[in-house]
């Protein structure tokens, strides 16, 4: 068997050479126009971008701190840009249908334009209908209507008054009404001179005063219908006038939008209804006339509601105005709440009710972006009650409907208003964690019809040269954006190292951009505070130690606890069944790496391996499945041919939270190797890797931070120059150590040993060959693997007796 | 100041009240003119006698206007209608009166209303009344009151309509009469004081007559410094005059009671036409 290499310093630390880069500083380099090594993300949203059909919408999806947002959003600006202004959007008052408001569309800037031309008309109409009614043709012609009138009642009662006079009568005006009397030269008769006249002379009189009373009856009841009449034409003739003096205006702006077959329509019944309601222009206007014609036709406004207020409906309310847009929108909603997204129609107080007209219809982000792309945060987008439903149903149906939340749910019936929908033509971006993509693709069913192109970004890339230059150049682009000092190509070389760090692989680099951007920026301060120009590699060093030292605190009291001893860690001396494991602890962004002493007993028993852990149950299920495989390595190696007659039992100890993963597992194998073998093992290692029924030892995470955290516990206390820590061999690739181990390691003052079998591990811990099965079968005695051979068979032998001992005793 | 100036004066105006607009007006005339004056405002509300009798009757009903529906009238009812008016009357009398600051009284009589209004009428200087009756038409006619008062009453008498005001200036016929010249005089003591000029309309039979009256009335103003403009109308119709008057859109006519061009209906058709306030002066 051959004897496990130590690790080279240069093993433990992929340098990036500052010399390999032409530039000086990265004010030499030119911005990227791209973001690196998403070329998944980049080609999924070219094509979520290109493709024009329905439910090919984009998720963008990927770990936080990707800066997935502004990656999707400089994608869609770059697109649009070259996009047409989409439409203007307006909301008009619906004449026939006052709740049902109507939408307008109109090319970029002409919204506004219709809403000055209408407010100059209705400016104007004011005036011109002041001018009308007020003009002498006007009050002559209505004169002549009131005159006709009155000539009508007139003849009519003097026509009566004078039927009356032959007839020796004469009207009297009475309390309610009218009365005819009898009259002789010119005085009604009293009661004594009726009764005088003969019987004959008085029947006539009566008949007389019937007949008089029964025409007068007749005239009144003609009344009310000479006066309907009179209204009407006044109303007739109002009508004439303000259409005449509304005609010229309205022709005016009508010949203007002609090629808006819409804005016509409108127009004419904006035109329409101003002739039938010229009053409300002229609140000031009390001529009883008007109100009688408003009184009798029962359709006018009432009076009260006059003026400006009733001029609203005249108004038109541009709720998207793309006059001064160039390209394509691009909305990013940061509060999709559902009335954010899809519009709102608001109500206002007035005397104590509310209310609410097209004037108050607010633009949605949907309304927005209509015509170009729409970005949403899916988090926040599922957050806000209803509204990944009403965005669903948006673009299911392609079209905005403003409804309110309580009439959608009924909570309120106050009158409402039912806006026109408007049709939605979309791009609409979502932006999220892989978890709530996955979610959706799982839970809902409309998800994989209405997002059909997942942009799944990488949160690494391959250190290749070539990409490390690129690297450089996203430094300077985001050293540029963010305005920082220029970077020298030092501070590059140690950023690109610190980056592989991040994602812990001497060969990967992180593409997460929060992480780099925060760096540069700590690292530009530390360079102001210096009074540097330029960024260099101390500042950044200084930059990462800050953010280390400033989530250190728990770190340093685990290191304290195991240098006071609270911890019971050796660093030197050999145990028996004794091995120093190595386990992560990960706060937020920040993980550190811990000795634990991990312990084995083993005693005569039925052939199980107890997992201490699992059993309290602070161990998780892959711990557990890890200390499986150690039986199953037991058995299988040592004990074909015999039960496995013993009991063993594994412990972290002074472990008192929760235990998970198998990294553990070799470590946990080699205190069982060693307490059964009774080998003591070397204190001065620690141990990580997992390892599988075979013995062949497997890599594991946070293998830089493994090592550093048992290293400085030994440095603490002294390099001795027999420390080290074994790790997988196939973990090699992942180191990127701190500065000081690699320095230890290269003055031979600490080791690290890539290990690919349990038997290089024991070898190395036990000072003792591990030893090979001979031609017979046989290990050699005095190997560890012989050794625990032995020790099996004598325990299962016992075991034998002592059960046929059992046997006898029952017997 | 000549004695025909001194002619005019009035202690005390007469305004015939019944509910009707038309004697708003006429109350309203009273009391300016009784403040411009110095005089005081006698309110006289009468209680139609033909009303009461009607009540009395066994076979008239009334006719209610707005319903048509027909009723027995009760005399209780008719006097406490009658008593209602008169008391709103007495009230917008005084509303009228302090608003002028004029002092006033009010009297109530029962008759014939005609006759009672010519009774009142010889003990004041001035009697104000509007042209027509409460009625429930628009009667833009002389109402039979009018008429009577405005043939009969030996004093000044000035009849209003509803909406009418005293503006300025004030029109004047002139036809060289004596009477003529009273009513010039009339005018003249109206506006004096008063920065305004005299709108005169002659009546004359010839161009001839025209001239000379014209020039009489000239010389008349001139002497109490006088502005004025002069209509001559010669052989005109009733109607021409009308017009004449209506297009000068002046305030008061004055104008004589009697005039040889202005016989009998013809000076009740003009009041007929003209839609301004006109001052009888006799």
């Amino acid at each position: 068997m051959e004897t496990v290499k130590r690790l080279e310093a240069a093993q433990l630390y992929q340098r990036t050479d500052p010399e390999q880069f032409a530039f000086e500083t990265t004010a030499d380099l030119d911005d990227l126009e791209d973001p690196i090594g998403q070329s998944r993300a980049v080609e999924a949203m070219e094509f979520g971008t290109g493709i024009e059909r329905k439910g090919f919408n984009v998720f963008a999806l990927g770990p936080t701190g990707m800066d997935k947002r502004a990656f999707v959003r400089q994608f869609f600006e770059g697109q649009a840009q070259d996009e047409p202004v989409p439409s203007d959007w307006c909301y008009v008052n619906n004449f026939e249908e006052q709740h049902k408001p109507r939408a307008i569309r109109l090319p970029p800037g002409k919204g506004v334009q219709l809403r000055q031309d209408m407010e100059q008309v209705v400016e104007e109409l004011r005036t011109a209908l002041a001018a009308a009614f007020e003009s002498e043709e006007y009050q002559t012609r209505r004169q002549v209507i009131m005159e006709e009138f009155k000539e009508r009642q007139e003849q009519a009662f003097k026509g009566l008054q004078e039927q009356a006079q032959e007839r020796d009568f004469t009207v009297l005006r009475t309390p309610a009404g009218l009365a005819f009397a009898p009259v002789r030269d010119g005085e009604v008769l009293s009661r004594e001179e009726v009764e005088k006249l003969s019987e004959e002379q008085r029947q006539r009189l009566e008949q007389e005063a019937e007949a008089l009373q029964e025409e007068l009856q007749k005239i009144l009841r003609q009344m009310p219908s000479w006066q309907r009449e009179m209204g009407e034409k006044t109303r007739e003739l109002d009508r004439e006038v303000a259409g005449f003096a509304v005609g010229g205006l309205m022709d005016e702006v009508r010949e203007k939008h002609s090629d808006f077959p819409k804005v016509v329509e409108y127009l004419d019944a904006v035109r329409k209804d101003v002739v039938e309601n010229a009053s409300i222009f002229s609140p000031s206007d009390q001529d009883p006339a008007n109100v009688l014609s408003a009184l009798l036709s029962g359709g006018a406004p009432p009076r009260g509601r006059g003026g400006p207020a009733s001029l609203r409906r005249y108004r038109v309310n541009v709720v998207v105005d793309h006059s001064s847009s160039e390209g394509a929108p691009v909305v990013y909603e940061d509060h999709p709440t559902y009335q954010n997204l899809i519009g709102r129609v608001e109500h206002m107080a007035q005397m104590g009710a509310l209310l609410t007209d097209f004037n108050l219809i607010k633009a949605g982000a949907l309304h927005r972006a209509n015509g170009g792309y729409l970005i949403l945060d899916a988090r926040e987008l599922l957050l806000q009650p209803y509204a990944w439903e009403s965005l669903k149903r948006a673009l299911q149906s392609g079209q905005v409907r403003i409804e309110s939340l309580g009439q959608m749910l009924s909570l309120v019936s106050t009158v409402s208003l039912e806006p026109e929908p408007v049709p939605l033509d979309v791009k609409v971006a979502l932006v999220g964690e892989r978890m709530l993509y996955y979610l959706l693709w799982q839970l809902d069913p409309d998800f994989a019809d209405l997002f059909k192109v997942a942009a799944d970004f990488e949160e690494q890339m391959d250190r290749s040269e070539g990409n490390q230059l690129l690297y450089a150049r996203l430094i300077a682009t985001l050293a540029h954006r963010d305005g920082l000092r220029p970077f020298d190509r030092g501070a590059v070389a140690r950023i690109i190292e610190h980056s592989a760090r991040i994602v812990g692989d001497a060969e990967k680099l992180s593409t997460r951009m929060r992480n780099i951007s925060d760096l540069l920026q700590e690292a530009d301060y530390w360079a102001g505070k210096s009074g540097n120009d330029v960024v260099s590699s101390d500042d950044v060093q200084r930059a990462i130690d800050a953010q280390i030292y400033r989530s250190d605190r728990l770190r340093e009291r685990a290191q304290e606890a195991i240098l006071r001893e609270t911890l019971l860690i050796d660093t030197e001396g050999e145990s028996i069944g004794q091995v120093n494991g190595l386990s992560v602890v990960q706060l937020g962004e920040f993980a550190f790496g811990r000795p634990t002493r991990i312990t084995a007993q083993v005693r005569m028993g039925k052939g199980e391996v107890v997992d201490i852990e699992r059993e309290v149950e602070l161990g998780g299920p892959i711990h557990s499945k890890g200390v499986l495989i150690l039986s199953g390595f037991l058995g299988g190696r040592y004990a074909e041919e015999r039960p496995l007659s013993l009991s063993a039992s594994l412990v972290f100890e002074q472990s008192y939270s929760g235990v998970e993963g198998d990294s553990a597992s070799s470590a946990e194998l080699y205190a069982l190797l060693s307490a059964i073998a009774e080998v003591p093992i070397k204190q001065s290692l620690a141990v990580t890797g997992s390892v599988n029924q075979h013995g062949r030892v497997q890599a594991i995470g946070g293998v830089n931070e493994k090592i550093e955290g048992f290293f400085d516990v030994c440095k603490a206390r002294g390099l001795t120059g027999e420390q080290g820590v074994l790790i997988p061999a196939s973990n090699v690739k992942h180191l990127m150590l701190r500065q000081d181990v690699v320095e230890a390691v290269s003055a031979g003052q600490f080791h690290v040993y890539p290990i690919e079998f349990i038997d290089q591990g024991i070898e190395i811990l036990t000072g003792k060959p591990a030893g090979e099965r001979d031609e017979g079968g046989n290990y050699p005695s005095g190997s560890i693997n012989g050794l625990v051979e032995q020790r099996l068979g004598e325990l299962a032998a016992k075991r034998a007796e002592f059960s046929a001992a059992a046997k006898e005793a029952e017997g | 100041m000549s004695s025909e100036e001194r002619d005019l004066v009035v202690r005390r105006i007469l305004v015939a009240l019944d509910a009707s607009p038309h004697s708003l007006a006429a109350l309203e005339a009273a009391a300016e003119l009784a403040a411009r004056l110095e005089a005081e405002v006698l309110g006289l509300f009468v209680e139609d006698v033909n009303l009461l009798r009607l009540a009395e009757l066994p076979f008239t009903q009334e006719v209610c206007v707005s319903t048509t529906a027909r009723r027995r009238l009760g005399v209780r009812e008719i006097e406490r209608d009658l008593r209602a008016q008169a008391a709103r009357m007495r009230r917008t009398l005084e509303v009228y009166a302090e608003r002028a600051q004029v002092r006033w009284s009010f009297r109530v009589t029962r008759g014939v209303i005609s006759r009672e209004l010519l009774a009142a009428a010889a003990e004041v200087d001035l009697i104000t009344l509007g042209r027509a009756g409460r009625s429930f038409v628009g009667e833009r006619r002389l109402g039979s009151t009018a008429r009577a008062v405005l043939t009969e009453a030996p004093c000044l008498t000035l009849v209003t309509q509803h909406g009418d005001r005293l503006r300025l200036p004030l029109m004047v016929i002139y036809d060289g009469s004596p009477l003529a010249q009273k009513a010039l005089a009339t005018a003249t003591a109206l506006v004096q004081g008063l920065d305004s000029h005299i709108i005169v309309f002659i009546l004359a039979e010839g161009g001839e007559a025209a001239h000379r009256a014209k020039a009489q009335a000239s010389e008349w103003l001139q002497k109490r410094d006088l502005m004025a403009r002069f209509h001559s109308l010669t052989e005109a119709s009733v109607s021409r005059l009308a017009r004449t008057v209506r297009m000068e859109r002046g305030g008061i006519l004055v104008m004589p009671a009697e005039s040889p061009l202005l016989q009998g209906e013809a000076l009740l058709e003009l009041l007929d036409e003209v839609e301004v306030p006109v001052l009888l002066v006799r």
